[in-house]
């Protein structure tokens, strides 16, 4: 089965166990969907490049980023991106394939989230990350 | 003279650190690939070679395409 990886870019205005639930639901959709190896690698909040138009009306200049990786059968690419489409506070998505497992996700397994370029989060984010990060040790 | 001016010697940087996938979620990296406005670098400016600079692209594109990096900046803010 074919490797991929999605991008989802959730609304941060969200309150975080809103955000935490709504990622769990698209989880349990992929492995209902027969997704297996799912590594999820939540960034949290982090600076748009470019401001986007969220549900009401009013622009957002920051968002949640969350990074799920799995091997399914494309029809489960299918499922989570008709949900993902329908979702109003998922403010972009983007599913990429690949061939073989990219390095970044290797040494995931063995040491949880430690990116050095944590610091492009915004203020209102890093507390929020920071304890992302402790969860996922 | 001005034609003798040596011309620096352009080493790709992946290939210089041996890369084999250029993320797209790297946003830092990807951005010293790009201009203030946002443009792409060519590769006879920056150095990348073309197999390098193939990904380098559809990297940035990806990262455009979920706001990681601009389409269109301002080039002063």
């Amino acid at each position: 089965m074919p490797l991929y990886e999605t991008t989802v870019v959730i609304d941060s205005t969200l309150e975080e166990s809103a955000i935490t639930e709504k990622l769990q639901r698209f989880v349990e959709l992929l492995t209902q969907a027969g997704a297996t190896e799912m590594k999820q690698n939540r960034k949290g909040v982090r600076k748009l490049a470019y401001t986007i138009k969220g549900k009401d009306g009013q622009w957002r200049v920051q968002a949640d980023y969350t990074f799920i990786f799995y091997e399914a059968p494309g029809s489960a690419v299918k499922a989570i991106e008709s949900q993902l489409r329908i979702d109003e506070d998922v403010l972009r998505y983007m599913t990429v394939r690949y061939d073989h497992e990219p390095p970044s996700y290797q040494e995931l397994d063995s040491d949880a989230v430690s990116d050095p370029d944590e610091d492009v989060e915004v203020d209102a984010g890093e507390e929020r990350a920071a304890s992302v990060e402790d969860s996922e040790e | 003279m001005a034609r003798e001016r040596h011309a620096r010697v352009k080493v790709c940087k992946f290939c210089e650190n041996k890369t084999t996938h250029i993320d797209y979620k790297d946003e830092k990296m990807l951005r010293r690939f790009i201009t203030d406005r946002g443009k792409i670098i060519p590769r006879r400016i920056s150095g990348v070679c073309e197999r390098h600079q193939r990904q380098l692209t559809r990297a940035i594109k990806r990262a455009r395409q979920i706001a990681l990096l601009p389409f269109v900046a301002e080039s002063f803010k």
